[in-house]
């Protein structure tokens, strides 16, 4: 079943913003992947990846993020994923004990200061 | 009447020359009897006074004489006065006897000497008379030698007449004809002239082996009867010339009478009415061809009539090119009068009969007919002939009709081109309307399948159908549609529309108006603001009325909201039960811009079935409460006996026949069970995760999980679900079944394949089973041979 999330990217001065919306599991995790790669194609220098959005998401959403940070990593651009405290997301990275390992925000804010201090 | 006229005209000269002469006659008789008359009287006057004057002469014999005269020229009662006195006379003057006794009687007897004389004169003169009169009569029956120049003359006049006749005959294209009072028949030599046969071999029935046989016992018959006619004859008929080509001839003949009434034979005219009837036959042949040309709008169909048409109208056979968008020809229709030939004509017209390819491609380059007279390939025959029109539309050229006059020896002129072209240019339009038409019904078709849902939501507990059946006219698509998706809260959104109108734009109008439901019901309103919402749309754009019915259900709580716009009620029923009607008031949408829609709503129990539909069902019959008794009586007969599919069923048994009016039908079976179970078998394919999600989302907030504890277990068995998808079957593929229930106030979630993944072993999948058990109170996997199966628990526990 096709759209059962919203990958809506905007493009700003110093970053990007890709907010996705709805549920991403393993019929439309491969989505999500091509999604962030569009998002920010080389020369990109960052991206934020707001999951506020996201009512369900599962470890096939969690392997496009870890893969997402290690790409950014290596190529030395920024990433940034915001997971809102008491938001589904929040929970799912948090139980799966990945917030270590991705670049967690609390908010979009933090996420947009997090960029300009670097 | 030809033959009458010279002798009325000698006899009616004769009578004036006849009575002028006899008046004459009289005349002069009369006065000669006179003369004569009164000579006698002077001589019978003269004698007495002789008689008196000389008594030594006796006169009395010539009173007598003279008494006798007189009668010969007077009457007789004139002739007996005139004897008396004479008599009376001669006795006084000559009185010469002895005594007076004697003279007395000498007297007497004088005087009846003298009136028998005069008697017997009057009888031998009336005697003399008749046999005058006798030997007349015999004399006039004589013919004098005046008579016979008159009959001869009156003889070469009849002959002169029909002779004339006989010539103008000739000189008529197929003469005239004529029986004579025998029955034999006699036609002039110009008819003879066309059938190549002797007056001879007509006469011993050769007519007929000339003529067309069905035209042949049509005359013969009407020949039969003509005596019982009144008087005239008129028959047509084609007949075969010489020359082998069909002549059409009208025969005109009247009946030729007596003077006592008797008949004396029929004459009569035959007409070559040959280029009339041919006028009149390609008139209507036109009128028919613009009639079967209209009735299609397939194109291929098109193309197939035109070439059925010219053959055998205009050719033995007929062979339809059409240029294709590079240029180059593609022969799309043959027909040949023996359809036997089709075939032949087919490969011949491949290998090209005209041995050019290029007289068809010129006609197409240039737009202009071609004429090919003595066309001589044996392949066709020795003297063919051939026209090749061009089919201009809208002032490009289509394509070519050749037309081929292989077997019969007809020979085409100019006009026959000229026709030609008329009907190729009717044929052309004919045809681009057709495909501009098709062209047009592909983009609605397309349109209106992309418009309406390829899958319906698959909601467990509920079964979802939907039908949608164009009209008996299939080549006018309509504007109806149905509609059912999930709302983000798990409500299922159901609507069923129809737009007034049909064809592209009533597809693009159902497109937006359903898409604008859409939107609406994504935002959450209810169903009246949804109505509100797209109705403005449809105002404000201008774009046509629509009539629609639109329902939110709410799967939890069997809960019904609905609101309807100038569209038949939603129907509800339950087994055993008559059906309910769910409607509110409301106009279609798109005529007032700031209508108000209202609401309603209703509880839909457990085993009840909603049926939406479009009025195409209601309108199959005339009377719309018939068709409205139908539709309950489909229903009811459908939740009694349930089918697969119950919109198509329901729609089946309402139409007998097609629609004729597009129907679009959408069917809601809710279970009878409470929803605390799901049991479902999916293929092992990514799609099913979200299915699968769906049914267990309904199951945990049926059992009263709170949200959080919710997305634990759909975490969870998304886990294990991806893990079945992705590791358990190669590329065969397989199903993956997930059974989950409450138990002992935990819900339990069994998740289980027939393939071979063993979770520990298989990196990545650690991490799955770590976080399935920090999400829940306790994980089981169980491989046996038969496959693996995860069962999932967590307890309900308080709500929050």
């Amino acid at each position: 079943m096709k759209g059962l999330a919203n990958f809506d990217v905007r493009h700003f001065e110093s970053y990007r913003l890709i907010t996705a919306a709805g549920e991403i599991d393993i019929g439309n995790a491969g989505d999500f992947r091509l999604a962030l790669q569009d998002a920010a194609p080389a020369g990109i220098e960052a991206l934020i990846v707001s999951l506020a959005d996201i009512t369900y998401m599962d470890s096939n959403a969690l392997a496009v993020l870890i893969e997402a940070t290690r790409r950014f990593g290596v190529s030395r651009r920024q990433l940034c994923v915001v997971c809102p405290p008491e938001s589904p997301c929040h929970r799912i990275v948090r139980i799966a004990g990945v917030h270590k390992v991705l670049p967690i925000y609390e908010s979009l804010d933090a996420a947009i200061a997090g960029i300009a201090a670097s | 009447m030809g033959r009458r006229s010279p002798t009325a005209a000698t006899g009616a000269l004769r009578p004036v020359h006849t009575s002028a002469q006899m008046q004459e006659n009289s005349s002069g008789a009369g006065r000669r009897r006179v003369i004569s008359m009164v000579a006698i009287v002077l001589v019978a006057i003269g004698g007495a006074a002789a008689d008196q004057a000389f008594s030594s002469i006796h006169l009395r014999p010539l009173a007598t004489l003279c008494a006798i005269a007189f009668t010969l020229f007077a009457e007789l009662p004139v002739a007996l006065a005139f004897a008396l006195v004479v008599s009376a006379v001669y006795s006084v003057t000559g009185a010469n006897g002895p005594t007076e006794s004697f003279k007395a009687v000498d007297a007497a007897v004088f005087t009846t000497i003298n009136v028998l004389a005069a008697y017997i004169a009057n009888a031998t003169k009336v005697r003399a008379a008749e046999l005058a009169r006798l030997k007349a009569e015999l004399a006039g029956e004589l013919i004098t030698k005046q008579q016979l120049a008159d009959i001869a003359s009156a003889k070469s006049a009849l002959q002169e007449y029909e002779q004339r006749y006989l010539s103008v005959g000739d000189f008529i294209p197929f003469g005239t004809w004529h029986t004579r009072p025998d029955g034999r028949l006699h036609m002039s030599q110009s008819f003879l002239d066309l059938v190549g046969m002797t007056l001879e071999e007509i006469q011993n029935g050769g007519w007929s082996t000339r003529v067309i046989p069905e035209d042949a016992r049509r005359f013969l018959e009407a020949w039969e009867q003509r005596e019982q006619r009144d008087g005239n004859f008129e028959q047509e008929y084609r007949v075969r010339g010489v020359d082998e080509k069909l002549y059409t001839i009208l025969s005109r003949g009247t009946r030729l009478t007596g003077a006592h009434g008797e008949s004396l034979g029929w004459v009569g005219v035959s007409f070559d009415i040959t280029e009339r009837k041919r006028a009149e036959e390609r008139l209507e042949f036109l009128a028919e061809a613009g009639r079967v040309l209209a009735l299609s709008l397939d194109p291929e169909t098109t193309l197939d009539r035109i070439a059925r048409l010219c053959v055998p109208m205009l050719a033995d056979w007929c062979a339809v090119d059409l240029v294709r968008g590079d240029g180059t020809l593609e022969l799309v229709a043959v027909n040949h009068i023996d359809p036997s030939r089709v075939e032949w004509a087919r490969r011949m017209r491949e290998k090209d009969p005209l041995d050019d390819d290029t007289a068809v491609r010129q006609v197409v380059r240039d737009g202009k007919p071609l004429l090919l007279d003595e066309v001589t390939d044996p392949t066709i025959g020795a003297a063919a002939s051939v026209m090749i029109v061009p089919m201009i539309a809208r002032g490009k050229t289509l394509g070519a009709i050749t037309l081929v006059d292989a077997e019969s020896t007809r020979r085409y002129r100019p006009d026959d081109l000229e026709f030609a072209e008329i009907l190729s240019r009717r044929a052309a339009l004919a045809y681009d309307n057709a495909r501009l038409y098709a062209r047009q019904q592909r983009v609605a078709e397309a349109l209106q399948n992309a418009s309406l849902p390829t899958s319906l939501p698959d909601i467990p507990g509920l079964r979802i159908c939907a039908t949608y059946r164009a009209g008996a006219n299939d080549s006018e698509i309509g504007g109806d549609w149905y509609d059912a998706f999930e709302l983000p809260d798990g409500a299922l959104a159901l609507s069923v529309g129809d737009v007034a109108g049909k064809g592209l734009r009533a597809a693009v109008v159902m497109g937006a108006v359903r898409q604008a439901f859409r939107a609406a019901a994504f935002e959450g309103v209810g169903p009246a603001e949804i109505l509100n919402r797209s109705n403005k749309l449809l105002c404000h754009q201008g774009i046509g009325m629509v009539t629609a019915a639109i329902a939110i259900l709410d799967v939890e709580s069997g809960q019904l909201t609905f609101a309807t716009a100038g569209h038949p009620p939603i129907l509800s029923i339950r087994p055993g039960e008559t059906p309910r009607r769910f409607t509110t008031e409301g106009l279609p949408l798109g005529v007032l811009p700031d209508y108000v829609f209202a609401q309603d709503s209703a509880m839909v129990d457990r085993g009840s079935l909603l049926v939406m539909y479009t009025d195409g069902l209601l309108e199959s019959t005339r009377d719309i409460r018939a068709g409205e008794l139908a539709m309950a009586g489909a229903v009811e007969s459908e939740i009694a006996a349930p089918t697969s599919n119950s919109a198509e069923s329901i729609v089946a048994k309402v139409l007998a026949t097609n629609p004729t009016d597009d129907v679009a039908a959408l069917t809601v079976q809710v279970a009878i069970e409470a929803f605390d179970r799901l049991d479902v078998i999916l293929p092992a394919e990514p799609e099913s995760a979200c299915v699968i999600r769906r049914g267990l989302r309904r199951l945990c907030i049926a059992a009263g999980l709170t949200e959080q504890r919710t997305l634990n277990v759909l975490v969870a068995s998304g886990e294990a679900v991806s893990n079945a998808i992705q590791h358990a079957y190669g590329v065969d593929g397989g199903d993956v079944h997930v059974h989950a229930y409450v138990e002992r106030e935990s819900i339990v979630v069994e998740i289980s394949d027939k393939g071979k993944w063993r979770a520990a072993r298989q990196d990545g999948h650690g991490r799955g089973i770590n976080l399935m058990r920090k999400l829940l109170d306790s994980v089981l996997i169980r491989t046996t041979g038969e496959g693996t199966t995860v069962e999932l628990r967590l307890a309900i526990g308080p709500a929050l």
